[in-house]
């Protein structure tokens, strides 16, 4: 004989006042009461146990899980294929296969004075670390630009290295960049090597100087050179990149 | 009612089934909170009185404080008119609000009355932040009356004479930020009264700064023969005997207009130089400036400017020094403006006024000063002060590792930064004599005052 009642409460006291007290189980958002037979019994118990332990670790793994912003790209060592777009619309896979040593990845948004201030330096640095295995990239985490309007802003800018737009801030997530601009270095194994500012010129808004401290050009220095990238990692002022 | 028999078994499997069902309901409560703010970042949930939306709350500040620069056409990098450009940027919008950067107001309230003032509440900086917090919801639409498009023509009105840089300067993608002089040479025919000027930039976008003189030394002449470019750097903008500054704007500045009465004298052999700070936005710029003029018909006395400070100082890495000057008034005075001028390396400005029965007026207390935002500043109303007022400056410099504009623990020679060279301390009062008949003592007790400012430093500093 099988009945259900709407909820567990109404489900235990439905088994106590018909004595199948042992057997309710959930099932399709149901609690189901079955009959008092010794098989079903077991066969229930057997269920409600591998159920609920299974419902029991669901909820405990988030609880216990460690709560820091780790990216994927630190988490993983996979290579996801990540398809973000180029300047001219088309879908464009992320990781330059090419890179032997490591990818750089410039993440900016078109409007940003900050971006817009570090564009020379951002060509340099793409530049001066031409022949060193490294490939560049320049990444528009924002919606809402058109292909066009950034191929307009890189050409204005003269990046001398490929853009890529990514609309739904995969690669965002990917690498766990936060601020626009922010340079982010992969191994080719898609692991972080740096994650961080360019340079020291701005300290704050408003507070800008002559730079001093070049994080970037160190971390890619050290690559260069098969050393491990210095830290703490600082990172950048300018402007938060949003959610999609 | 037969009593219930429960075996050992049977109430061992109860109590595990109550205990697990217990403690999912338990753990799926404790998230549930969190999955739902999460997922409710626009989610179209009714607004209650408390909860701030931005048809309602945010729209009527940031069209008020924000929009009037930021929107297509001026010198601010984005358009702050519509919810979805608002609700891009709402974090940075709540940081930097908070941190009172935007929208830049540099004095301190309590320390002089300003017309246009663009300072937030404590109130309106809060609800920016719970809007924010709350997923930056947008609310029913309200219609808001949005600020004046900015125009092509000159807000004073049709200008009696527009001067226009001969060449654009180029302004490449790669170069640092600078500042550059640039010559207007013998532009009048005949004497004229100047009673305002205005000032537009063709290339907004990197010109942050921009200060206007009136020069009869003919010394810039020779420094643009000298440069043989468009412009030149280094040119010592200190108002003195034969350079008077004219006018000064930061970005969305509104034109200057000398106290009413009054007017700034200018010869036919006169120059204009104009001084911008460039600020470079990563692409190459031709700049090709304009000043627009407004003369008055009439003769009028030209307006007193009083300049405390005015000294150069050559900073030593790891130096801190303050400047101070004073002045008491001869006559009684009228006060209608106040101009701070400093440069990268100044942490606070104050000026105060003591009257001769001794109670203390503060005038302008800028705490955190920043030269991207130093702008003439006018009072309200006009401030009268009696004679034997005594007008006291103070500029605080600081050079050390603990000034966040020096370099991450290397305090640099002061100026090397930006390109200008020294630093400057001085602050500059508009004013008149209330009486007419004390206009000439007033102009004598100025034209009289040498250079009376002193600098205590902790190191060597050079000043002149």
């Amino acid at each position: 004989m099988l009945n259900f009642a709407p909820c567990p409460i109404q489900a235990l006291l439905a088994a106590i006042r018909n004595r199948c007290y042992n057997i309710v189980n959930l099932r399709f958002g149901r609690w189901y009461i079955l009959e008092n037979r010794k098989s079903a019994r077991t066969r229930t118990i057997k269920r409600s146990a591998i159920f609920y332990s299974a419902l029991l670790m669901g909820q405990l793994l988030p609880v216990f899980a460690p709560q820091s912003r780790v990216s994927a790209a630190e988490s993983s060592l996979s290579k996801p294929a990540i398809l973000l777009q180029d300047l001219n619309g088309r879908a464009t896979p992320a990781f330059d296969g090419a890179a032997h040593k490591a990818s750089v990845y410039f993440f900016i948004i078109h409007d940003c004075p900050i971006c817009n201030t570090y564009a020379p330096e951002i060509n340099q640095i793409c530049q001066d670390y031409k022949t060193a295995d490294i490939a560049f990239h320049i990444v528009y985490a924002e919606n809402g630009l058109s292909p066009a309007l950034a191929q307009k802003h890189a050409a204005e800018r003269q990046f001398s290295c490929p853009a890529l737009l990514d609309p739904r801030r995969q690669l965002v997530k990917f690498t766990g960049a936060a601020i626009a601009p922010e340079a982010v270095v992969l191994s080719p194994e898609r692991k972080v090597l740096y994650r961080g500012r360019i340079d020291n010129r701005m300290l704050g808004w408003g507070v800008t100087h002559m730079a001093n401290v070049h994080e970037l050009r160190d971390a890619l220095t050290a690559i260069q050179d098969g050393r491990p990238v210095a830290k703490p990692w600082k990172a950048p002022i300018g402007c938060a990149i949003s959610t999609p | 009612m037969k009593p219930i028999k429960l075996s050992r078994k049977r109430l061992c499997s109860l109590a595990a089934t109550v205990v697990l069902t217990a403690v999912f309901v338990n753990l799926s409560a404790q998230r549930a909170p969190v999955y739902s703010a999460a997922r409710s970042s626009r989610a179209a949930k009714p607004a209650s009185s408390a909860s701030p939306v931005y048809a309602r709350d945010i729209a009527p500040i940031v069209l008020h404080a924000c929009a009037s620069c930021h929107q297509p056409g001026t010198a601010a990098p984005f358009s702050l008119l519509t919810y979805d450009d608002v609700k891009k940027r709402a974090p940075q919008i709540a940081e930097l609000t908070r941190t009172r950067y935007m929208p830049p107001w540099l004095p301190k309230p309590g320390h002089g009355d300003f017309a246009g003032v663009r300072r937030l509440s404590d109130g309106q900086i809060r609800m920016i932040a719970n809007w924010v917090k709350a997923g930056a919801p947008e609310g029913p639409h309200i219609s808001q009356r949005t600020p004046a498009r900015p125009q092509k023509t000159w807000p004073l009105g049709r200008p009696d004479l527009v001067v226009r840089m001969t060449q654009p300067f180029t302004l490449n993608a790669g170069d640092v930020e600078q500042c550059r002089s640039f010559l207007f040479p013998r532009f009048l025919i005949r004497d004229r009264a100047l009673k305002a000027v205005d000032y537009r930039a063709s290339a907004p976008g990197v010109v942050r700064h921009a200060s206007l003189f009136a020069d009869s030394t003919r010394k810039a002449r020779l420094q643009q023969q000298q440069s043989g470019a468009v412009g030149w750097t280094d040119f010592p903008g200190s108002a003195g005997p034969g350079r008077r500054r004219l006018g000064e704007w930061a970005v969305g500045s509104p034109p200057v207009q000398f106290p009413k009465g009054s007017a700034m004298r200018l010869a036919p052999g006169d120059d204009l130089v104009l001084q911008l700070r460039f600020q470079p936005n990563g692409r190459q710029e031709n700049e090709r400036s304009e000043i627009a003029l407004y003369f008055s018909d009439a003769p009028l006395p030209p307006p007193a400017m009083l300049a405390l400070g005015n000294a150069w100082i050559n900073l030593r890495p790891n130096e801190i020094a303050t400047v101070t000057d004073a002045f008491t008034l001869p006559v009684a005075a009228r006060l209608y403006a106040i101009s701070p001028h400093a440069e990268l390396m100044c942490r606070a400005i104050r000026a105060d006024a003591t009257l001769p029965n001794g109670a203390a007026q503060p005038l302008l207390w800028i705490p955190n000063f920043n030269l991207d935002w130093a702008e003439p500043l006018r009072y309200r109303a006009p401030m009268d002060l009696p004679a034997g007022t005594r007008i006291t400056v103070t500029i605080d410099y600081d050079n050390s590792a603990h000034n966040p504009r020096n370099a991450e623990d290397t305090p640099m020679v002061s100026g090397a930064a930006t390109g200008c060279t020294d630093e400057y301390a001085g602050v500059e009062f508009q004013i008149t004599a209330l009486q007419p008949r004390d206009i000439p003592a007033l102009s004598q007790a100025l034209a009289a005052k040498g250079a009376t400012y002193t600098v205590q430093s902790s190191g060597a500093t050079g000043h002149g």
